[in-house]
């Protein structure tokens, strides 16, 4: 039957009593000389609902709270254990055995800060009275005249928002920044989002890292609202093409 | 420049020209909903209105099951329309 | 709120969170080891919606959007944002130097859009910002692919 794999491991992983994935099925190891994949019989091709994904995601979380797991994207389904052996453990051996290495004893920790809209904005008013003039007067005119203006003060808007923004993201990635080994931005889907990054962070270094986002949810709470994810295994630092690794 | 003033500017051609915009809007709204970073805040709004008790549990499994057909969709290799 | 945080004497401490399916999605399709021969993940078969032809129109539409979020804001007759001032260690002047730049062109820009007028800018240099601002750095936003930053170990 095939074979859904999760992530690989060093050989000497101890799975959590009980560990399911998807579908509910168990998740055992396929092995090869030191290394281990983590694997659960799976359907030709899993689906991709709640679930599934959840479910996925889960089996690297509980496993990464004791060890380091190199993260499979979802949905590698292989037909086999021979296959799982060969075109995975053994055709990648180096790459996988120099990540387990350099990520031994890391977790990654990711921070996404988020403004809320109608506070940012009022923020935004706060800083720049000029702006707060020009909504004055817009809301003297017109509504028929107004519609260019509206734009133009809108355009305002943003760009002091976009402005705002990257300072305040700035700052929050530098008080982040030195308590981590790497960081990886993520994508920022709309004006109000001003941080979105993945920390890898020594597993000692947890506590002080915690305490940190903590300060800055306290810092930022009138304005936004930080999402703090994690231990997860380090999703956005690794690859199985070799190269120089985030940190040194 | 945005979708409208593009239209707006270019060359009119009377005959064919409100079915050609039609397409245009067609299009774009496609392109719109197979565009994975609006898929993925959609999903994170979904995620909101169910913390702020806004849509009930049912309602927001119904949205991310729908989103999540997207998304495989869009990931194959742009939208189906494209 | 999906954040849980403990308030302890002298910090707030902020635990991480369980990712919801938003968060999960961002990481696990992705991002992750691959083999693309691998890679199987079918449909689930659900019935579409039909479009709904409502577009996004990227330059006027948004900026409309802005305008409208702003002027509905609830805000107090005085015309303060009514936020609370920070006590903190906001040195004014260093704060007046780096916001004044973007003050100075708003207030060009006003002077564009509406046509003539105002003394009443003075006042404008005295308010100080609520937070410290940092030094003014480039970002890219959605369009960029994210990227790795190098740095020393860890001391």
């Amino acid at each position: 039957m095939p074979l859904h794999v999760y992530g690989v491991t060093r050989a000497d992983v101890v799975l959590p009593d009980g560990l399911q994935g998807l579908y509910d099925a168990p998740v055992t190891t396929v092995a090869d000389d030191g290394l281990a994949a983590l694997v659960s019989e799976c359907p030709e091709a899993p689906t991709a609902r709640r679930a599934e994904l959840m479910a996925h995601a889960r089996v690297l979380e509980q496993v990464v709270e004791a060890q380091t797991v190199l993260p499979m994207q979802f949905g590698m389904c292989m037909p086999d254990e021979p296959t799982v052996r060969h075109d995975l453990l053994v055709a990648h051996r180096p790459r996988l055995g120099t990540l387990l290495s350099e990520l031994d004893g890391t977790v990654q920790l990711t921070v996404k800060v988020v403004y809320r809209e109608d506070d940012a904005l009022r923020e935004v008013l706060h800083r720049s009275p000029p702006l707060l003039r020009m909504r004055e007067r817009l809301a003297s005119i017109p509504a028929d005249a107004a519609h260019f203006k509206q734009a133009e003060f809108g355009q305002e808007v943003a760009a002091e928002l976009e402005r705002m923004g990257s300072r305040d993201g700035t700052e929050i990635l530098g008080a982040l920044a030195p308590l981590c080994l790497a960081h990886a931005e993520g994508k920022l889907l709309s004006p109000y989002h001003i941080l979105n990054t993945a920390f890898l962070v020594r597993r000692e270094a947890r506590t002080r890292f915690d305490e940190a986002v903590g300060a800055i949810a306290e810092q930022w709470n009138e304005v936004g609202t930080v999402r703090y994810l994690g231990p997860q295994p380090p999703y956005s630092f690794v690859d199985l093409e070799a190269g120089d690794p985030a940190w040194a | 420049m945005g979708l409208i003033s593009a239209i707006l500017t270019a060359p009119l051609a009377p005959v064919k020209g409100v079915v050609w915009v039609a397409e245009q809007v067609h299009d774009q709204a496609m392109r719109e909903l197979y565009d994975p970073e609006s898929i993925q805040r959609a999903l994170d709004e979904v995620q909101l209105d169910r913390e702020l008790g806004r849509i009930d549990e049912e309602e927001a499994d119904r949205r991310e099951d729908e989103l999540l057909e997207r998304l495989i969709e869009a990931n194959r290799g742009g939208d189906p329309y494209g | 709120m999906t954040v849980s945080a403990t308030q302890s004497p002298n910090r707030y401490v902020e635990r991480p969170a369980p990712s919801s399916l938003a968060d999960v999605v961002e990481v696990i399709l992705d991002k992750g080891l691959v083999i693309d021969i691998y890679v199987r993940v079918s449909l689930v078969g659900i019935e579409l919606l039909t479009i709904d032809a409502r577009i996004v129109v990227a330059s006027v539409d948004t900026y409309l959007r802005f305008a409208e979020a702003v002027n509905r804001l609830d805000l107090k007759d005085d015309g303060t944002s009514g936020l609370p001032e920070l006590m903190g260690d906001i040195t004014e002047s260093g704060a007046k130097g780096k916001t004044s730049g973007a003050l100075e062109g708003v207030k060009d820009k006003a002077s564009e859009i509406f046509g003539s007028d105002d003394d009443e800018d003075d006042e404008d240099e005295k308010r100080p910002p609520k937070r410290r601002p940092s030094s003014s750095s480039t970002r890219k936003r959605s369009s960029s692919s994210s990227s790795r930053t190098r740095k020393k170990a860890e001391s």
